[in-house]
C-alpha cells in the first residue's frame, strides 16, 4: 500500500465518522497482500479465507490500540501472522491428537486440493518448505515470493536483520538439501 | 530452484475463486455490521436493566459466604464446649478464691520445700527408720 494512502487512512480511522468508510478501502487494500501472506504458510485456500477474516475482524476490534508509531501495513501484517500462527497452533493440537503429523497432512491435503495446479516439481518444493520451522518458513515465503527487504521483516517481524539474514541462508540451503536428496 | 520463481507464479500454482477478493469485501461489511450491531444491543440491554438486578448476583454470593462463615463458626463453637480441656479445668480449680484463714503452716511450709525437702517431708518416718 502506498505510504501516503497509509498516512491518509490512519487519520480517518481514528475518527469515529470516517472509521466505517476508512476500515472498508482498508479491506479493498489489504486483503490481497494479507491473504498472500497466509495462503504461503497455510496452503489451504479456506484456511487462508478462515485466517483473514479473523485477522480483519481483530484489526477492527483494535483499532484503538493502533497509536500510528507503526506503519499501518505493518501493525496488520503482524495481527495476520499472529492469526496465522494461532490458527496453525490450534490444527496442530488435533492432528497429535489423531497421532499424526502437521506438516505430513498438508502436504497430503496439497494432492487433493482444487485450488493447487503445481506440478510435481512445484509440489515437492511446498514439502521442502514445510519441512522448515514456521519462523523460518514465514521468513523463506517473505524473502523468496514476496523479495521483502530484509528492514521491512525486521519490522513486521520484531527480528534483527542479520538474524533474518542467517534464517534465510539456512531456509535455502536445507530446501536444496530437501529436493536434491531424492534426485541423487 | 528456480531463482525467477515471483510471487505471481506462486498465485498460478496456488489459485483462488473467481471473484474471491470482491466477494471477501462485501462478507467483511457484512460481518463489522453484524458486530457494530452486536455491540449497540449489548449496550441498550446493559441500559436497560435495573440496578438491583445487575448487583443481584453479588448480594446473593456474599449471602452465601456469610451462611458458611456461620455454620463453621457454629460447628466449631460447640466442638469446644463439649470437651472442656484439661488446662481449663485445671485453671478453675486455680482460680478457686481462697481465704487467708485457710491458709496453714503447712502450707506455708510445702511451698518452701525443693523437690528432696518435699520427699523428706513426706517419707520422714521410712527415713528415720533406715537411720
Amino acid at each position: 500500500m502506498d505510504i501516503n494512502v497509509e498516512k491518509e487512512l490512519s487519520e480517518q480511522l481514528r475518527q469515529p465518522e470516517t472509521r466505517r468508510a476508512a476500515f472498508n478501502r482498508l479491506v479493498k487494500e489489504m486483503s490481497q497482500p494479507l491473504y498472500w501472506q497466509i495462503r504461503k504458510m497455510v496452503l489451504s485456500h479456506d484456511s487462508a479465507n478462515d485466517v483473514l477474516q479473523n485477522t480483519f475482524i481483530k484489526v477492527w476490534e483494535h483499532l484503538d490500540q493502533f497509536k500510528g508509531e507503526a506503519r499501518l501495513s505493518t501493525w496488520m501484517y503482524r495481527i495476520a501472522i499472529n492469526e496465522t500462527y494461532a490458527f496453525l497452533n490450534k490444527e496442530r493440537t488435533e492432528s497429535l491428537a489423531d497421532f499424526t503429523d502437521l506438516e505430513d497432512v498438508m502436504v497430503q491435503r496439497l494432492y487433493s486440493d482444487p485450488w493447487f495446479s503445481g506440478d510435481d516439481t512445484a509440489r515437492k518444493l511446498q514439502e521442502a518448505v514445510l519441512s522448515l520451522p514456521e519462523k523460518q518458513r514465514l521468513v523463506f515465503n517473505m524473502k523468496y515470493y514476496d523479495d521483502m527487504k530484509y528492514e521491512e521483516m525486521s519490522e513486521i517481524l520484531g527480528t534483527s536483520v542479520g538474524a533474518l539474514k542467517a534464517s534465510y541462508h539456512h531456509a535455502v540451503k536445507k530446501i536444496e538439501a530437501y529436493v536434491t536428496a531424492d534426485v541423487f | 530452484m528456480k531463482e525467477n520463481l515471483k510471487s505471481e507464479d506462486y498465485m498460478e500454482m496456488f489459485k483462488v475463486p473467481d471473484h474471491y477478493f470482491e466477494d471477501f469485501q462485501q462478507q467483511m461489511e457484512k460481518r463489522i455490521d453484524d458486530i457494530q450491531a452486536a455491540s449497540v444491543m449489548e449496550n441498550v440491554r446493559g441500559a436497560q436493566i435495573p440496578f438491583f438486578q445487575k448487583v443481584r448476583p453479588y448480594l446473593y454470593m456474599a449471602a452465601m459466604f456469610v451462611v458458611i462463615f456461620l455454620v463453621i463458626q457454629g460447628i466449631f463453637r460447640r466442638q469446644t464446649s463439649n470437651t472442656p480441656s484439661v488446662a481449663q479445668t485445671e485453671a478453675s480449680d486455680l482460680y478457686e478464691e481462697i481465704n487467708d484463714a485457710q491458709i496453714t503452716a503447712e502450707d506455708i511450709l510445702m511451698s518452701s520445700l525443693d523437690g528432696y525437702g518435699l520427699m523428706y517431708y513426706l517419707y520422714e518416718d521410712s527415713y528415720n527408720d533406715a537411720e
